[in-house]
This record gives C-alpha cells, structure tokens and sequence, in this order.
C-alpha cells in the first residue's frame, strides 16, 4: 500500500473519532443555555481540563513551529518549554481568585471581568475584539497547519483548500453544537494521541538519523559552535532578546482569555492541580524539539522554502519505508491542531457573543445570545479560514504577534487584583499606547533598543500609562475595588 | 474569601514564583549556558530548562499539599 494512502486512511479514522466524540459530549445536555454553552454549567472533571489545557499549549507549533525553530534557531527554541513552565505559574494565586469573583457573579469572560471592575463597557469591547482578532490570528496557524500535513502526506492528493476545510470543518462542527464540552471531550482523544506521536517520533529520528542525542549534540557543537548556546558568537538570538522573550509570552500565557472562560468552569482547588500540570507540559515538548535537531546536517537549510517544515520533509524523504509511523504523524499532527483549534474557536465564540455584541444590547434574552455564540463559531472559523487560504505569513511570527497584543490586558488584569486605585481611563489609556508601541516595534520600526522584546516595550509604556492616568482620573467605588483586591 | 492557609502561603509563593523566572532568563541563565557537558544526552542549557520544571512541579506538588492535606477530590 501507498504511503499516502496510509496516512489519508488514518488521517481520517482520525477525524472520524474526534467528530463523533465531540457530537457526542454534548448529548442529553440543555442546548439553550449559555452556562451550558460557555463553561458547561460549570462542572467539567478534572482529567478533561487537564487534557483541555494542554491541548491548547500543544498546537501546530508542535509539529511544526517547534521543530522548525530547533532546526533554524538551535537553542532559542528554549524559550518555548521555558516560557510555557513560568508562564503558569501566577494562576496558582491568581486563579482562585478570578474563579471566585467569576463563579459569584456570573462571569463568562475575561470581557466581563474588566468591565465589570473598571466599570466600563467600552474596555469589555476593546478587549473582546483584541481577544476576537488574536484568537482568528492564531487560528489561521492552526488551519494552515492542518492544510499542510493533509497536503504533504498525501503526496499532494488532498489539495490545500480541501484538507483545511475537511479538518476545520469538523472542530466547527462539534463546537458550535457541543460548546465547551465538545472541545473538551475530543482533547482526551486528541491530547492522548499527539503525546504519543511527539515522544515515538521525535526519538526515533533522532536515533535513526543522527545514532543518539549525545551523538547528535556533539555533531551540532562541532559544525556549529554556538549554535546551541544564547548569545555568544554563533548563535541566533542575543542575551537580552532571550530574556525578554520568556518574560513576555510567560505574562501574556495568561492573558489569553479562554483561561479566564476555564477558571470559571471549575473549582479553585482544580485550577491549583491544573496549574501543577504545565510543567510537565513544558517537559512534554522537548522531542519536538529533537525533531528540529535531528534534521540539522541532514537536510540542507536551503533545501525547505521554510523551516516550518522540516518534519513534513524528514517524513516523506526519510520516512519512506515505515508507513506506520507516517500514518501516525498525519493523524497526531492534526490532533495537535485541532485540540487548539476547538479551545480557541470556543473562546473566540463566547468572546464575541458576551464582550462584543452583548454591550450593545444588554437586553438580549439567553436563547439569541447562544445563537450568536453559535453563529460566531461559524463566523470565526470562515474568518479564519479565509485568512489561511489568502493571507501569508510566518508561523513563529504570528504566534508571538498575537502574544505581543494580548500581554497588554496584563496591566489591567494585575491591577484589578492588586491595585485598587486602577481606573477604567488609565486600563483602556495604557491599553491603546501598549498595543501601539507593540505594534510599532514589531512591524515598523527595524529593531528595538538594546534587542528588547517589542511586547516587553509596549508593556512598559503600558504600565506608565496606566498609572500616571488613574492616578489623574476618579477611582471606582471603594466596595467595588475592595471585592477585588480581596477576593 | 481565601482561607489562613492559602494567605500564608502568598509571600513564599511569590518568592519561589521570582526566583524560578530569574533563573531561566539572563543574568542567572548564564550559568547555565552551555552545551557541555551533556546530561542525559541534552545540551546543559536545555537539561538546566527541564531540571527547573521539575523542580517547579515539585514544590507545586508541596505547596499544593501544605494548603489541602492529603485530601483527594473533595472540595
């Protein structure tokens, strides 16, 4: 049999399973509600959020992203298990305490939480349209990412288009009829099956292709010194650039606001024990990693038209022979796409529904604000999928695009909690200037004073802002403040 | 409201948080940043990544434990 063939067929057992595990989550609960809808009345087992979690931190980067950085950035691509092991870590305090206020009254999302605190509908709808546009944004990764894995291990039989909407159109699918528990179920499946496929196939690689990671290391060391080293000669990323990149996507790790949707799914002592869980998730990542180093000396950097696909090319020129292992990249791959994909076009959903729309008609009954979460799904994901087909732009770029905009909610979220003289000027002030720094140094200007981060710039603007601002303007309600900072 | 043990627990908290982020960017990664020796086949800098989220889950495990017991899944 074909390779192809092989891994179409498993590709699609595959979408099969996670299609029919996704309806299936969602049977026999209320469809109308938006409790249900949005944090699935609040009562999901702790194994599901765990797998739920992590299958949001395992994306295409895994299999894509991840390598590819390894392979073209040797040892900058730490930043990624570094980020995502500190990037957790403040929800084991922070968490409860969002949960808390969140669960007494009545909150669906992060939207909600800050408008509610700074009183301000206007800063729910900034945040939910930031959120709604990074969440589309980093979407067109994951849809790309699964177009790409369709197209190469299939030889090119199932085109661009088709795979992107065959894959896509599942997880909208079960989204839009399942909401949150849909996501979750087909994570288990999903978060199972890729761990597999990362940790078999990123040692087998390297076993295969370079004999054993000290060998493969030492070779590295040797051909290229530095490369596996920050900020000495020979390496791909300064000292300074290093840090600040850990730092920003560890504060933005939790300002994506589906974590804020999660916290309110659950108890506080489950969101301790899932926060116990990222470092591990951290460690888990560490074979894709070696499938970027094992490549190094094999391929030639000049062979791939991006480094972003140095699995898919590992697989269809040295895999030949083994077409197991090829079916079981094609359907882990996808797992690791789509278990994001589901998280983020929920999130995406219930932000639109709840911080955009809702303002605008706060007197909407219960059965149209699920409709349009349900509709927003089907928005987002032709959104997002349009994006991917037509827009162009590198995987890492994105990513760390998106992160740079949401790690400007930090001031504001922080602020809620710690400073009770916040205002809903200065949150929204800071916000502006953060996001337009941010913004300016990423894509305008040519680099950033001393090789700094651009979100870290933007933060630090930020939080000036902010500051000097609410000190100028009048602060909320004193109880109000207190409930926050006190929670 | 949170509870005493939970309140206890916020400085030293807090302080393990700090030093765990200090020890993984510059200045202090420094130390760390090297591809000799190798430990279980990793370059130092990337096993020194790895050994601090083992620690970090540890001392989780043990804050976890100083503010619930041994308590399983009740809440």
């Amino acid at each position: 049999m074909n390779n192809w063939v092989f891994a179409l067929g498993s590709m699609l057992v595959y979408l099969v399973l996670a299609f029919v595990i996704g309806l299936m989550a969602g049977r026999k609960r209320s469809f109308w509600s938006v409790s249900e809808y949005a944090v699935a009345d609040r009562g999901l087992g702790l194994i599901v959020i765990w797998f739920m979690m992590g299958g949001t931190v395992f994306s295409a980067f895994s299999f894509l992203g991840g390598p590819g950085m390894a392979f073209s950035q040797g040892a900058a691509s730490y930043f990624v298990p570094a980020y995502i092991a500190l990037g957790i870590l403040p929800w084991y305090l922070l968490g409860p305490k969002v949960g808390r206020i969140g669960a007494r009254k009545n909150f669906f999302t992060m939207g909600d939480f800050l408008g509610d605190r700074y009183q301000s509908k206007a800063l729910t709808v900034i945040v939910g349209v930031i959120s709604v546009l990074a969440f589309i944004q980093y979407l067109t990764l994951q849809i790309k990412g699964m177009a790409f894995i369709f197209n190469i291990l299939t030889d090119g039989v199932i085109p661009y288009w088709f795979g992107a909407l065959l894959a896509y159109g599942i997880v909208v699918a079960y989204v839009a009829t399942s909401g949150v528990r849909g996501a979750a179920w087909s994570d288990v499946l999903q978060g199972a099956l890729m761990l597999i496929v990362a940790w078999t196939v990123g040692y087998y690689l390297v076993y295969m292709l370079q004999g054993s990671p000290t060998e493969m290391f030492t070779a590295i060391e040797q051909a290229k010194p530095g490369f596996l080293t920050i900020g000495q000669e020979g390496s791909q990323m300064s000292a300074m650039a290093y840090s600040t990149v850990i730092l920003v996507s560890a504060l933005g790790f939790l300002m994506w606001p589906h974590l804020f949707t999660k916290s309110y799914t659950t108890t506080e002592k489950r969101i301790k024990i899932t926060t116990m869980a990222f470092p591990l998730f951290g460690i888990f990542l560490v074979p894709v990693l070696f499938v970027g180093f094992a490549a190094i000396g094999v391929i030639a950097p000049d062979a791939l038209e991006s480094p972003d696909q140095v699995l898919p090319h590992l697989v269809t020129n040295y895999l030949g022979a083994n077409s197991w292992l090829y079916g079981l990249i094609g359907a882990g791959a996808l797992a690791a796409a789509m278990s994001s994909s589901d998280a983020i076009t929920h999130g995406g959903s219930v932000s639109l529904g709840r911080d955009v729309i809702l303002p605008f008609k706060p007197d909407m009954d219960e059965r149209t604000q699920v409709w349009i979460m349900r509709i927003g799904v089907i928005v987002i994901g032709a959104a997002a999928y349009w994006l991917s087909i037509f827009g162009a732009a590198g995987i890492i770029a994105l990513l760390v695009g998106a992160y740079g905009s949401i790690a400007q909610f930090v001031p504001a979220v922080y602020g809620a909690l710690i400073w009770r003289r916040g205002t809903k000027q200065g949150a929204i002030a800071g916000m502006v200037v953060g996001i337009g720094v941010n913004y300016y140094f990423q894509i305008v200007a040519e680099s950033t004073p001393l090789d700094i981060n651009a979100g870290i710039v933007g933060l630090l603007c930020n939080i000036v802002v902010f500051v000097a601002v609410s000190l100028m303007t009048r602060p909320v309600p004193a109880a109000l403040a207190n409930e926050y900072a006190e929670a | 409201m949170a509870t005493g043990r939970q309140k206890k627990v916020t400085r030293p908290y807090i302080i393990f948080m700090m030093v765990m982020f200090l020890l993984m960017i510059f200045p202090l990664y420094g130390l760390a940043n090297h591809v000799f020796p190798l430990v279980l086949g990793l370059p130092f800098g990337l096993f020194w990544v790895i050994l601090l989220e083992l620690i970090t889950f540890v001392a989780l495990c043990f804050f976890y434990r100083y503010e619930y017991g041994n308590g399983g899944e009740h809440e």
